[in-house]
């Protein structure tokens, strides 16, 4: 009888913990709950299976509980603030040593002698770029007075220097500034007045041309043109050369 | 993304939005959920049992456990069927049912009374009220440490086709209707009905060859 009751025990119990039955069955399960042993033993197993299938997952749950409370996200620990540190003083050690002083900062002083060289290339790569001559490797790559020699035949034999305004630049700073050979301060004069209108440092460069030829007057009239602060890149004895 | 996001996204506190909740959830990936209800659990929902109001109602730390655990099965078992229906947060959502479970906790330490008031007594097992007392004391007497940690062992394993016995009881047993358990699972109701059933005849065979 049991065995056959099997189905039927597992419907009605099924049916009880639906909330199937009428008023009248579910009084019928509560008296074989009492009476029927084996009966009271299937609900039971019901029962158990319902609080341990809870009982499983809360397990589950609980190997995770956080035991503290979680760490609020406002505060960043103290390594963040660290390295954010470090990473603004870095960039602030990087930046004063490679940026261009901005209108707030003080002047930078002209680059002279073969700096100068080096100082025109960073400063004008497009400038330069755009230039044409087998002169521009030997410049680039330091060997200025080949350069010289050859910028010097280039606009030797040109007839109207005023279109080769860029060449006279370099040029102009080859001859005040040559690699070996004395200075060839006609030429640079020459070729710095032509680059003046185009290249601002050209002006400085003048003056400082036109101090060392001894042209005092046409130094003075060129700085005239120029504000003090540019003034002030002029190395300390053109300055005063032209007080 | 907050300023410090990028920095520290683990230690998020709260990592997921309400409508990536309610969309993970509606999305029925399996591994997906577990996932986020356990980022939820360990993390976003944590300060409550942590809280200075709750540590004063429950001074116990395992009181404060049960109620934080049973809190966030039930949400789980609401947020699975779709019954959270975005009127207030999912964070207010939970905390009410948090605070739900705090005061059965509450109650039941003030009455020790059977079932309704046991913290996380569940909605099918609170189908026993429908019986006398004597009957219902023939159950307990039944549902012994031993009985239960045995049925635990067993229900680990058991599947109805595919589903987990264990996953498809915890759903009955919170009272919702099969009809939205149909739903999340993707089954028919009597599809539903049939497996429920089958994990409860296995579960009886398991026992009976023993």
């Amino acid at each position: 009888m049991p065995g056959q009751n099997n189905n039927s025990d597992h419907q009605l119990i099924h049916r009880f913990f639906e909330g199937e039955l009428s008023e009248q069955e579910e009084k019928a399960v509560d008296q074989r709950i009492q009476t029927d042993p084996a009966f009271a033993e299937k609900m039971a197993q019901v029962v158990a299976a319902q609080r341990m299938a809870r009982e499983l997952r809360r397990e589950e749950l609980d190997s995770l509980y956080p035991e503290q409370p979680p760490r609020r996200r406002s505060a960043p620990p103290w390594w963040v603030w660290g390295l954010l540190v470090l990473g603004l003083a870095a960039g602030l050690y990087f930046w004063l040593a490679t940026a261009e002083p901005g209108p707030s900062g003080g002047p930078v002083a002209l680059a002279t002698d073969l700096s100068a060289h080096e100082q025109a290339l960073k400063q004008e790569p497009d400038y330069f770029d755009e230039m044409g001559g087998s002169w521009k490797v030997d410049y680039r790559e330091g060997r200025y007075a080949e350069a010289r020699q050859k910028l010097n035949t280039l606009l030797g034999e040109a007839d109207e220097l005023r279109n080769l305004s860029r060449f006279c630049y370099y040029a102009g700073l080859l001859n005040l500034y040559p690699q070996e050979e004395p200075a060839d301060l006609g030429r640079a004069i020459r070729y710095l007045e032509v680059a003046e209108p185009e290249m601002p440092d050209a002006s400085l460069y003048l003056i400082i041309a036109y101090t060392k030829a001894g042209q005092t007057q046409q130094a003075r009239a060129v700085s005239e043109e120029l504000s003090e602060r540019q003034i002030q890149r002029l190395p300390l004895e053109t300055q005063k050369a032209l007080q | 993304m907050g300023l410090f996001d990028w920095l520290y996204p683990k230690w998020k506190a709260y990592p997921y939005s309400d409508e990536e909740i309610r969309n993970t959830y509606a999305s029925g990936e399996p591994g997906e959920v577990r996932r986020m209800e356990n980022e939820l659990y360990r993390r976003t929902f944590a300060y409550l049992p942590h809280s200075k109001e709750t540590v004063e109602r429950l001074p116990a730390a395992d009181d404060r456990r049960r109620a934080y655990s049973n809190a966030f099965l039930d949400f789980s078992m609401q947020m699975r069927l779709g019954l959270f229906r975005g009127d207030a947060s999912v964070r207010t959502f939970f905390t009410s049912i948090f605070e739900h479970k705090v005061l059965d906790v509450l109650k039941h330490k003030r009455t020790q009374t059977y079932k309704a008031n046991r913290p996380g007594a569940v909605e099918a097992e609170q189908r026993l009220e429908q019986l006398s007392q004597e009957s219902r004391d023939i159950l307990e007497n039944l549902l012994t440490r031993e009985k239960l940690e045995q049925t635990k062992a067993v229900l680990k394993n058991l599947y109805a086709g595919t589903t987990s016995c264990a996953e498809l009881l915890l759903l009955s047993s919170t009272g919702i209707r099969q009809s939205e358990i149909a739903d999340y699972l993707g089954l028919t109701v009597g599809s539903v009905k049939t497996k429920i059933s089958d994990c409860r005849k296995q579960l009886s065979a398991k026992f009976n060859t023993k």
